[in-house]
C-alpha cells in the first residue's frame, strides 16, 4: 500500500532525445492511474524510470513517500507486467509466479499457499505444472498478471498488458484486471495507447504528449472538458470534430463564424467561458463531439444549425456514424487520428461552391433515414461546444 | 400421413450427412492411386539419397570387420558386399599391438579442454557482445567471422614458428589453445546470437521480481541459454576432436600422437597399407561424434524461448 509520486521527472537519453519533460503525477494509494498517449510519447519510458529499469535524468520519483531514483527494481518493492508477459520459459506457471516469493526466501508452504491464490484468482488452477510454451496468449497474459499480484507489493505497474490479445479477450481481460485492481486496492500505473482501456480502468487518465503531460483527470472530465486540442482529439471515437472558426458579435450575442454559417454561443458558454470575450474578432478553434450533432431542421428558434453533405454512413446498428462534409477550414491537430484509425477519409464530392470543405462525424439514431450524397441540417448541441486558441491549443476558459 | 414440414426434414439430415461421407470416401478413392504413386516415388527417391550418403560409412564398417588375410585378398567370390567371415581381428589389433587407447586419451583430453576454454570464452564474450554497448561490436564480430574463415593452413607455419620458440613442439596441451582457432569464431557467433535473442524483458522481470544482476544471469539467462551453450560445446568438441593439420604439423612422436594422425600411421606397413586397421580405428573416433550428435539434436537451438513471450 502506497503513493507513487513524480516530481518534475525528466529522461534524456544519451543521443540527446528528451523522453519526457517535467512530469509531475500523483497515483494515489488504491488509485487507478492510466498513463496514455500516441506512440513515442514517453509514456513507457516513465513507466521504466519508475519500475528503476530506465535511470532517471532530472526529477525525483517516491513510492511510498521514499525517494526511490538510486534504488534498484529489487528494492522498489513493485510488481510489474510486461507487454509481452516475458514469462521465464523454463519455469512451469507455478515456477513463473512464484519466482519472486523464492527470492525472498519465503518457505515453500507459504510461496505455495500464495500461488495457489493467485492461480485461484485467475482461473489458473488446472495449469500450475505446465510451461509457458504450451499456454494460450490469454493463459500467458494471466500468468504474468499472476506473477504481479502474488507479491503483494507497494505499486503495480503494467506496459501496454492487454495490447498483444485479440479483441474479445481484451474487453474481457480489461474487466478482469480492473475487479482485481480495486480488490487488492494496490496504486497502479497503467500505460496504454488505448484510449478505450483508458477511458474505461482509470480512476483518472493522465494524457502525455511528446513527454509531456497534458492533462491528468478522471475519463468523464478528460472527455467533457479536454484541456487541450491534443487531448480534445486524441480521446472520443470517432474523435471530435475540429474546426477553425471565428468569434463574432452580433445582434448583442456571440457568435461562432464556419465558412458562410454561423452558430450562436449561447449564454451558458458565455458564462463558463469569461475569457471568449478576448478572442472577439479571431479565429479559435472549435470542437464539437460527434454525438453532440443531431440530424434535424433549421426551426425559426434555433439559429444555430450546419449545413452539410452526407459522405459516407456507416452503421453499428445501435447508432449510424455519419461522415460528412461541411464547409469550413479542417483543423486536424496531430493525434486526432487514433492508432490504427483510417485517416484518409473519402473524398468529398464538394457542396457545389469551389470552398473549401472539411470532414465530419456525426453519431444519430439509426431510424432517420439518410442517403449519401444528401444534404442535411446539423444541429449542434452548443452547450457542449469546446473552444481552444489555436496558438496554444489550450482550452479558452478564464 | 399429415407430417408437419419441421419433422420430416428431421430424419432427412441423416441419410443426408451419410451421403456426403460417401462423396468423401469416393474422393479419396479416385485420389488414392496417385497419391500411392507420389509416395513411392517420395520414399523410392529418399531411398537413394540414403544410399548414396550411408555407402561409405557402410564400406568403413564392412572393411573394419574383415581379417587382414581377407583384406589382402581384396573383395571378390564369397568376400562380397558383406565379407565372407565378421571377426573383431581388426579392432583388437588396434589396441593392442597398435595402442590405439593413448592417441584416444590424448585426443578427449584436447578436445574436452578446448570445449571447455571455448564455452567459457565464448559465453561471456557472446553475452557481452549482445548486451552491453560496447563501441565498435559490430566490427569485433566481422573480425570474429573473419578469423573464422581463415585459412587453416595458412596459420600452420607461424603458430610452429611460435611453438617451436616456446619449446611446446610434440606436445598436446598447447593444442587445447590452438584449436580455438576453429571453436571459438564459431562458438562465440552462436552464443551472441543466441543471448541477442533472449528478450531483455526476460532480465528486467527477473529484476523487478526482485533479483540482482547476478541472480538474473545465473536463474535465468543461464538456464535459458543451456541448450544454446550445448551445442556450442557439441560443434566445438567435434571440431577439436577431428582435427588433422595442426596435430601433424606440431606432434611427433606416436605417443604425443591424437586418433586422428595416430589412424594414418596405423595400417602403414612396408609391403600393404591395412585399411582394415584404419576403418576400425575411424570407426571408434566416429562413436562418441555420433552420440553427442544424438544428443543435440534434441537440444536443437531454435524454439528455446518459446513461451516466453507472445507468439
Amino acid at each position: 500500500m502506497a503513493t507513487i509520486e513524480l516530481d518534475q521527472v525528466t529522461k534524456v537519453y544519451p543521443n540527446k532525445t528528451q523522453a519526457v519533460t517535467q512530469l509531475n503525477l500523483e497515483v494515489a494509494d488504491g488509485e487507478f492511474m492510466v498513463l496514455v498517449g500516441p506512440s513515442g510519447c514517453g509514456k513507457t519510458t516513465a513507466l521504466r524510470m519508475v519500475a528503476g529499469l530506465e535511470e532517471i535524468s532530472g526529477g525525483t520519483i517516491r513510492i511510498g513517500g521514499r525517494v526511490v531514483n538510486d534504488l534498484s527494481p529489487k528494492e522498489r518493492d513493485i510488481a510489474m507486467v510486461f507487454q509481452n508477459y516475458a514469462l521465464y520459459p523454463h519455469m512451469t506457471v507455478a515456477e513463473n509466479i512464484g519466482f519472486s516469493l523464492k527470492l525472498r526466501r519465503l518457505d515453500s508452504v507459504e510461496i505455495k499457499r500464495r500461488v495457489q491464490e493467485a492461480a485461484q484468482t485467475l482461473g489458473l488452477e488446472g495449469m500450475l505444472n505446465v510451461k509457458p510454451a504450451s499456454l494460450s496468449g490469454g493463459q500467458r497474459q494471466r500468468v504474468a498478471m499472476g506473477r504481479a499480484l502474488v507479491r503483494e507489493p507497494a505499486a503495480f505497474l503494467m506496459d501496454e498488458p492487454l495490447s498483444n490479445l485479440d479483441a474479445k479477450l481484451r474487453v474481457q481481460m480489461r474487466a478482469e484486471v480492473s475487479r482485481i485492481q480495486r480488490r487488492l486496492g494496490v496504486a497502479t500505473l497503467y500505460v496504454t495507447h488505448d484510449q478505450t482501456e483508458a477511458m474505461t480502468m482509470g480512476d483518472r487518465v493522465a494524457v502525455l504528449a511528446h513527454g509531456t503531460l497534458q492533462q491528468c483527470e478522471p475519463p468523464q472530465i478528460l472527455y467533457d472538458h479536454p484541456a487541450n486540442l491534443f487531448v480534445a482529439a486524441f480521446i472520443g471515437s470517432p474523435a471530435m470534430n475540429l474546426y477553425e472558426g471565428e468569434v463574432e458579435v452580433a445582434e448583442g450575442q456571440i457568435w461562432l463564424r464556419l465558412g458562410d454559417q454561423r452558430i450562436l454561443v449561447p449564454p451558458s458558454q458565455q458564462e463558463a467561458r469569461p475569457g471568449l470575450a478576448a478572442y472577439k474578432g479571431r479565429k479559435v478553434a472549435m470542437g464539437i463531439r460527434p454525438e453532440h450533432l443531431a440530424i434535424g431542421h433549421e426551426l425559426p428558434d434555433n439559429p444555430s444549425v450546419l449545413h452539410a453533405e452526407i459522405d459516407l454512413l456507416e452503421s453499428l446498428g445501435a447508432e449510424i456514424i455519419v461522415h460528412f462534409r461541411i464547409k469550413a477550414d479542417h483543423l486536424r491537430p496531430e493525434g486526432a487520428a487514433a492508432e490504427g484509425e483510417d485517416e484518409t477519409l473519402p473524398l468529398t464530392i464538394g457542396l457545389g461552391g469551389s470552398d473549401k470543405t472539411a470532414p465530419g462525424v456525426a453519431r444519430v439514431d439509426p431510424r432517420v433515414p439518410l442517403k449519401v450524397g444528401e444534404s442535411v441540417t446539423l444541429v449542434p448541441d452548443t452547450d457542449h461546444l469546446q473552444l481552444f486558441d489555436l496558438e496554444t491549443g489550450a482550452a479558452i476558459y478564464d | 400421413m399429415a407430417t408437419t414440414p419441421a419433422s420430416a426434414a428431421l430424419p432427412a439430415s441423416t441419410p443426408s450427412s451419410t451421403e456426403s461421407a460417401q462423396v468423401v470416401s469416393q474422393w479419396r478413392k479416385s485420389r488414392g492411386p496417385r497419391h500411392l504413386g507420389n509416395q513411392l516415388l517420395f520414399y523410392l527417391g529418399v531411398l537413394v539419397v540414403l544410399l548414396i550418403a550411408l555407402f561409405p560409412f557402410y564400406w568403413i564398417l564392412r572393411t573394419s570387420l574383415e581379417s587382414n588375410s581377407e583384406f589382402v585378398q581384396g573383395v571378390g567370390g564369397a568376400n562380397g558386399i558383406i565379407p565372407a567371415h565378421l571377426t573383431l581381428s581388426s579392432y583388437i589389433d588396434d589396441f593392442t599391438q597398435l595402442h590405439f587407447l593413448t592417441p584416444l586419451i590424448n585426443s578427449a583430453i584436447v578436445a574436452l579442454g578446448c570445449t571447455l576454454v571455448t564455452i567459457v570464452v565464448a559465453s561471456l564474450a557472446g553475452y557481452a557482445l549482445a548486451r552491453l554497448p560496447i563501441r565498435g561490436a559490430g566490427v569485433i564480430l566481422t573480425f570474429v567471422l573473419l578469423a573464422g574463415f581463415f585459412p587453416i593452413l595458412a596459420l600452420v607455419g607461424p603458430l610452429f614458428l611460435l611453438l617451436r620458440d616456446l619449446g611446446l613442439l610434440n606436445n598436446i596441451y598447447p593444442l587445447i589453445i590452438i584449436y580455438l582457432v576453429y571453436t571459438l569464431p564459431l562458438a562465440t557467433w552462436l552464443l551472441r546470437n543466441f543471448f541477442g535473442q533472449i528478450p531483455r524483458e526476460l532480465e528486467e522481470a527477473a529484476l523487478v521480481d526482485g533479483a540482482t544482476r547476478l541472480q538474473t544471469l545465473r536463474k535465468v539467462v543461464v538456464p535459458v541459454s543451456i541448450p544454446a551453450v550445448f551445442t556450442a560445446g557439441i560443434l566445438s568438441f567435434i571440431l577439436a576432436w577431428n582435427d588433422f593439420a595442426f596435430a601433424l604439423s606440431f606432434l611427433d612422436t606416436p605417443g604425443h600422437f591424437t586418433a586422428p594422425l595416430a589412424i594414418v600411421v596405423f595400417g602403414q606397413s612396408q609391403f600393404a597399407t591395412y585399411y582394415n586397421r584404419i576403418d576400425a580405428a575411424v570407426v571408434v573416433i566416429t562413436i562418441p561424434i555420433a552420440i553427442l550428435v544424438l544428443i543435440a539434436q534434441r537440444r536443437i537451438v531454435s524454439g528455446l524461448t518459446a513461451g516466453s513471450l507472445k507468439g
